[in-house]
């Protein structure tokens, strides 16, 4: 068996009231870090949702570890993808009762694992925000939630770990603080990482790209 | 971080909507269970006063107010009845017993009850501790009297004129206590007995030859007479007399009804009731028409009074039971619009929880089990509450059996938890629908 983490193959999506789009077949290996290329409308969040089993394509498949994330159903597909996957949306968002510390957990207790206090803690620490652990989420600046967002994705060690746009509501500073950290996490947790985004500053980042410009409608 | 403590922090979260709700709920359930309680608490005191009491005859007025004031000690009697009328119906040989009451005054609010010893048959209790009356001015007490007043065997007690406390006491006749009932959870508790013989003296009138009063109706009760504890009363006859009549005059405006009353202007002796068991089924259909042709007297049935008692307040029960369930409906839909107005600001919490791994069903579950537990919080608090209404009510009753079923658990209170949660599941099932098909992309990605 090789190591391959993620191959799209044949892929379509029909929107409700839309266009119907075809996406380019890739394949991501084990410890890759791509980059997802777009413009904006052209279908980054879509595929990205298609991915993490969001929402059905109209076909083709997506297999993550060899599994067919479609052939799952149900709370099958939810524990895989709990598992398998981490997923960081462009805007960061928590249970707002929650605190930092009992968000991560909630990731960890969802997909079926004990909660593991210490790895969080580390994790945190390792993310510069260890102190933040006992704060609720409306306490935090964009730039701190995107990084316990970037902790919660990581907690359960996924093969594949998913951004969309994740640095588009942030400053430089922080775009540069959050990309570094998040490539440095991904290699030491070694997940498969894909960002999509059309921010400029985030390409010099990457060696590999996926483009999805012009994608036969 | 479990499901229940998930939905520990949601509700918490909305307090106020939350307390209102488990108020609500707690509110309904309380009204229920005291409801409950006392329904069927009055049903048992209603049936165990009455039980071997086929027939009532009294004076002539309310049939109600006779057997209120003859089987349940709680109502002013109708008048008094002349004790040789009654004598003849106790001859009857279609009664198996005919016990004669005699009230008009009271001890610390206790009903004093001039009687004899078949009214221990007619309630099915017997001395505990002590014996019965043999003389005059010799009393029994009943179990919650003595606990209540902290009264022993050889205590003294001066009885005061009247059914309420407040009346004049008799203090140059006072009472010996030679016996304590035992406990039976019926009217016996709160009674004081004697013989008929002293309710007569101590309001200034000597009654018939002494052997009828004290032989019950079989004839079996020993006759034995303190002459000389008597003639020591008989000294104060007149100065009670002159009491009386003192003591009514000042307090004309006051409707107390009592032996005496009638006794001083007819000069004759008379009883309160008569306490009957038909001794054939024939009696049930003769004894009535017998006693209700006579102009002075008439017949209630305490099965027929009690049942029309119950139905007068059924109609309150059920009114209170109708605004508890309304209540009830009302903490459901206020559970129903606290659920479903959150699930607007709780969309992203619950596409989270899916995008992190929880199944349709989980979510589901979760809004369900918010609800349940709004109401079953609700529930339990509103038992709690309505346990502790009951507690103090049954400390005015001041018996100590009432006082433990006041705490205890009854199983009907099971069903009043079952429907609470069943308002619970059905003012949660909406909203729980609307989170199972909660879809993550289009609530995360388009935000």
């Amino acid at each position: 068996m090789d190591n391959s983490i993620l191959l799209i193959s044949d892929l379509a999506f029909e929107y409700k009231l839309g266009p119907k789009i075809h996406f380019p077949n890739f394949e991501m290996k084990a410890g890759e870090h791509s980059l997802l290329l777009g413009d904006s409308g052209s279908g980054k969040s879509t595929l990205l949702n298609l991915i993490a089993g969001f929402s059905k394509p109209l076909q083709g498949e997506v297999r993550i570890q060899h599994q067919s994330i479609y052939q799952l159903q149900g709370s099958g597909r939810d524990k895989f993808r709990a598992q398998q996957i981490g997923f960081i949306f462009q805007e960061a968002h928590f249970l707002k009762n929650l605190t930092v510390m009992e968000n991560i957990q909630l990731a960890q207790s969802l997909a079926g694992f004990e909660t593991d206090k210490e790895a969080i803690e580390r994790l945190l620490n390792y993310l510069q925000i260890g102190d933040k652990k006992k704060a609720f989420p409306h306490e935090l600046s964009r730039g701190q939630l995107q990084r316990v967002a970037i902790a919660r994705a990581l907690i359960n060690k996924p093969a594949l770990l998913i951004a969309d746009e994740p640095t588009a509501s942030l400053d430089d500073n922080n775009t540069t603080l959050v990309l570094n950290l998040l490539l440095d996490t991904a290699q030491q947790y070694g997940s498969t990482l894909l960002i999509a985004t059309h921010d400029k500053r985030v390409k010099d980042s990457f060696s590999n790209t996926i483009q999805l410009n012009n994608l036969q409608r | 971080m479990n499901t229940i403590q998930l939905v520990w922090k949601n509700i918490t979260r909305q307090l106020g909507a939350t307390t209102l709700s488990i108020l609500l709920t707690a509110f309904g359930v309380a009204i229920l269970a005291v409801i409950l309680h006392t329904a069927s608490s009055f049903e048992k005191q209603l049936n165990s006063n009455s039980k071997n009491i086929d027939l009532v005859i009294g004076a002539k007025g309310s049939p109600l107010q006779l057997i209120l004031s003859s089987v349940y000690h709680m109502d002013n009697p109708t008048g008094n009845i002349p004790y040789a009328e009654a004598e003849k119906i106790m001859q009857s040989p279609f009664i198996s017993y005919a016990v004669p009451l005699s009230l008009g005054d009271n001890y610390k609010g206790h009903r004093i009850v001039g009687t004899n010893e078949d009214f221990l048959a007619i309630y099915e209790t017997k001395v505990a501790e002590g014996a019965l009356f043999q003389k005059d001015f010799e009393v029994v007490i009943g179990a919650a009297v003595a606990k209540k007043l902290s009264l022993k065997i050889g205590a003294q007690l001066a009885s005061s004129h009247g059914l309420s406390e407040e009346g004049h006491q008799h203090d140059s006749h006072p009472f010996t206590v030679v016996g304590i009932l035992k406990a039976n959870d019926n009217v016996t508790d709160q009674l004081i007995l004697c013989n008929l013989n002293s309710v007569w003296k101590i309001h200034g009138l000597e009654g018939p030859a002494h052997s009828n009063l004290h032989e019950s109706h079989e004839g079996s009760h020993d006759e034995s007479h303190d002459e000389s504890h008597d003639e020591s009363h008989d000294a104060d006859y007149a100065e009670t007399v002159a009491a009386h009549q003192h003591h009514h005059g000042e307090e004309k405006e006051e409707f107390v009804k009592s032996i005496a009353d009638d006794m001083f202007g007819k000069n004759e002796v008379e009883i309160t009731s008569l306490l009957v068991k038909y001794g054939s089924p024939a009696a049930r259909s003769i004894i009535p028409k017998m006693v209700n042709e006579q102009s002075q007297l008439q017949a209630a049935s305490p099965a027929l009074e009690s049942a029309r008692l119950f139905n007068l307040l059924g109609v309150g029960i059920d009114s209170l039971t109708l605004l508890a369930y309304i209540i009830m409906t009302i903490a459901g839909l206020s559970v129903f619009i606290s659920l479903y107005t959150a699930l607007k600001e709780r969309k992203y919490d619950l596409a989270i929880m899916r995008s992190l791994g929880a199944s349709q069903i989980k979510l589901f579950s979760l809004i369900l089990f918010e609800g349940i537990l709004i109401t079953f919080t609700g529930a339990l608090v509103g038992l709690i509450f309505g346990h502790i209404v009951l507690y103090y009510i049954s400390l005015q009753t001041m018996s100590g059996q009432t006082v433990i079923e006041a705490l205890a658990f009854n199983k009907n209170e099971f069903l009043l938890i079952v429907t609470a949660v069943g308002i619970g599941v059905i003012a949660a099932l909406l909203p729980a629908i609307k989170a199972f098909k909660t879809t993550i992309s289009t609530i995360l990605s388009n935000k």
